[in-house]
């Protein structure tokens, strides 16, 4: 019997590619609720900030007269941002192999003449275009809204809230939780509960992203500098207020410390005591600490200059990519062996 | 051209084997009726011959030698799966565009012909369709892609009388019109039986008895005869069945005997495929050189 089983090859017998287009239609004929609630949201979203957007002449004068009410509208809005990601994962990436295996419609479409990495390849690459341009399209819009704070000095963009929402990383990071979502569901098999894994493992990245991801990365390779004289907080701050000819405009402040005349850093209690001392003597004048002291102590701080900011969000976008293509990998590889 | 092959086929679950050292080839051209009693490993088998299984041992080819579940197999092998699972959120109209954007040779107008054949509604979701209706729809889904071989499982098994007739109907006229070839699991032996030209019988994950229905019948017989007599019966002969009452016994034994050429004092009949199913299912346990087709030595105690 072992004589009969004569491979023929498969080149040799492969039919037609379905084309993509097709996969596509039906990606969108499954999972048109997923999409149809996907765009709702973020249509909302974008018509949130459109109007609070064209709606603000922010001024200074502005600012200050009703200026809490707009920063905070800003939090809600990067919020919303800032789930979306989670929202693609939860509702788009999990239920996309998930529901088919709980459902044992696998058992149609995996045996049709598309195969199945192709076809779950094909579609959750097409979930993931759309959920791209969507997060791209709120991350620009968001951007601009914040930027009117930020030539106030009153945000800055290298803050994580909106570090993450840029329309480079926030897509990126939606892509990542969609893969994640998609390999949930590849490896859990159930939907309710991949939408749960998915739920968890996404809110941890943002949460790890937004405490000290971010803060990490935008730590490496500071430029250092005692030229500049200690304005606005002195530690991890932004870049506001910006005094002009002292504080490099756009750019982030990573650290700040004192060195005394031995030069040895002064530790964050001495630091706060000098710092006292000098002001009291100043009069309120903290900017004074090097004029009045240029022997004693030195103000030093490491800072990214404004023209990082696209690297960084370069960076970023490439390691969130990277994580996703790594799930989109191992879910593929799971899919090829389930069974 | 073979449509199905396997070569020492195993496939193993967290519960055990449920297909063990499988080896078959079944011709193309055929009707097969696929038969073995709840847990004899036919989904297994099928599961694997579509590709939706890995086999933990051995290996299975299918339409002539391309691995089952290749993107050149799975062209050409079309498969209705237990409990016809569709997309129930869908309409039928859909459902077919579904099945016509995943199979680039899929025939819309052939499609649509049998569902108004079948008087089965465009518009209404999948999941609202009768049970009839929706093993109609998922075989006129299959049938449209026009394979070469069609692998249905259990597809009938929630059909009423008439819907299951309808159905058997439209997979002999798909045979006769397309002539593919067909593997079919089912339980309702009688009505494979009505379609089926090519037994393969599984029982406890092995091959117990393949062969042209026509061939399988000829080689077993059902022996009339003196009860007292019956030993003699169970030692020449590979007895299948024995119902012995004070005077009289009826035996089915493997070995066909033409006319007149039973043993003396017995008369010998023809067997029925349903009669010879059921005595493949009763004998236990299986021999271990049943996989290869052989049958083994006959289980019979004399009582």
């Amino acid at each position: 019997m072992a004589g009969v089983l004569k491979a023929v090859p498969e080149t040799a017998r492969r039919g037609r590619d379905v084309p993509w287009r097709s996969i596509c239609k039906v990606a969108v004929l499954e999972h048109r609720a997923g999409l149809a609630s996907v765009a709702l949201l973020s249509a909302a979203c974008l018509a949130a900030l459109l109007i609070k957007g064209l709606g603000s002449t922010m001024s200074l004068a502005q600012f200050l007269r009703d200026g809490a009410e707009n920063t905070s509208a800003l939090s809600v809005l990067d919020f919303v941002a800032l789930a979306f990601p989670a929202v693609i994962g939860i509702f788009m990436g999990a239920p996309l192999v998930s529901r088919e295996l709980e459902t044992g419609t696998f058992r149609f479409t995996w045996t049709q003449a598309v195969g199945r990495t192709r076809f779950a390849r094909i579609s959750a690459l097409f979930l993931g275009v759309v959920s791209a341009v969507l997060a791209c399209a709120v991350g620009v819009l968001l951007t601009w809204y914040a930027g009117k704070f930020e030539v106030l000095g009153i945000e800055s963009r290298w803050q994580a809230g909106f570090f993450l929402a840029s329309p480079i990383v926030l897509p990126a990071l939606t892509l990542a939780s969609l893969a994640f979502g998609v390999l949930a569901g590849t490896v859990v098999k159930r939907t309710v509960a991949a939408m749960a894994v998915t739920t968890v493992v996404t809110a941890g990245l943002l949460t790890a992203l937004m405490t000290y991801l971010v803060r990490t990365l935008l730590s490496v390779s500071p430029l250092v500098t005692n030229r500049i004289s200690p304005v606005g907080n002195i530690v991890g701050s932004l870049n506001s207020p910006v005094p002009s000819g002292r504080w490099p405009g756009g750019a982030w402040l990573v650290r700040s410390w004192l060195t005394g005349p031995d030069g040895r850093q002064l530790t964050s209690t001495d630091a706060v005591r000098v710092m006292h001392q000098i002001t009291s003597q100043a009069k309120g004048a903290p900017s004074q600490v090097g004029l009045a002291h240029p022997q004693a102590f030195t103000f030093w701080v490491s800072y990214q200059p404004a023209d990082r900011f696209w690297v960084f969000q370069l960076l970023l976008a490439a390691a969130l990519l990277g994580l996703a293509i790594a799930a989109l990998a191992a879910t593929m590889r799971r899919i090829r062996t389930i069974g | 051209m073979t449509v199905l092959e396997t070569f020492g086929l195993g496939k193993r679950y967290r519960s055990g084997w449920a297909l063990s050292d499988c080896t078959l080839a079944i011709p193309a051209g055929h009707i097969v009726a696929l038969v073995g009693p709840n847990g004899a490993g036919k989904t297994t088998l099928l599961n694997c011959a579509v590709g939706l299984l890995r086999p933990s041992s051995g290996s299975v080819r299918v339409l002539g030698g391309l691995p089952a579940g290749s993107p050149g197999a799975l062209e050409r092998v079309a498969y209705v799966a237990q409990d016809a699972p569709l997309v129930g959120q869908l309409p039928t109209q859909e459902m077919i565009t579904v099945a016509r954007c995943l199979n680039p040779g899929f025939d819309v107008q052939n499609a649509l012909r049998r569902l108004q054949s079948l008087e089965i509604p465009l518009r209404t979701r999948v999941a609202k369709l009768s049970g009839g209706q929706q093993a109609q729809l998922a075989l006129t889904l299959a049938l449209a892609r026009h394979p070469e071989l069609l692998i249905l499982d259990e597809p009938i098994a929630r059909l009423d009388p008439v819907a299951r007739h309808d159905f058997m109907t439209q997979v002999v006229t798909a045979v006769a019109e397309d002539g593919l070839s067909v593997i079919f699991s089912s339980h309702v032996v009688s009505e494979l039986e009505r379609v089926a030209d090519y037994l393969l019988l599984l029982s406890r994950g092995r091959v117990a008895l393949a062969g042209p229905i026509d061939e399988v019948l000829a080689e077993h017989a059902c022996l009339s005869g003196p009860a007292d007599d019956v030993r003699s019966i169970a030692n020449g002969f590979d007895v299948l069945d024995l119902a012995a009452g004070r005077r009289h016994a009826r035996v089915l034994v493997r070995g066909g005997f033409a006319s007149g050429q039973a043993p003396a004092g017995w008369e010998s009949d023809d067997v029925g495929l349903e009669e010879l199913i059921l005595a493949y299912l009763r004998r236990s346990p299986l021999p271990s050189g049943a996989g290869d087709f052989t049958g083994g030595a006959s289980s019979w105690q004399a009582s």
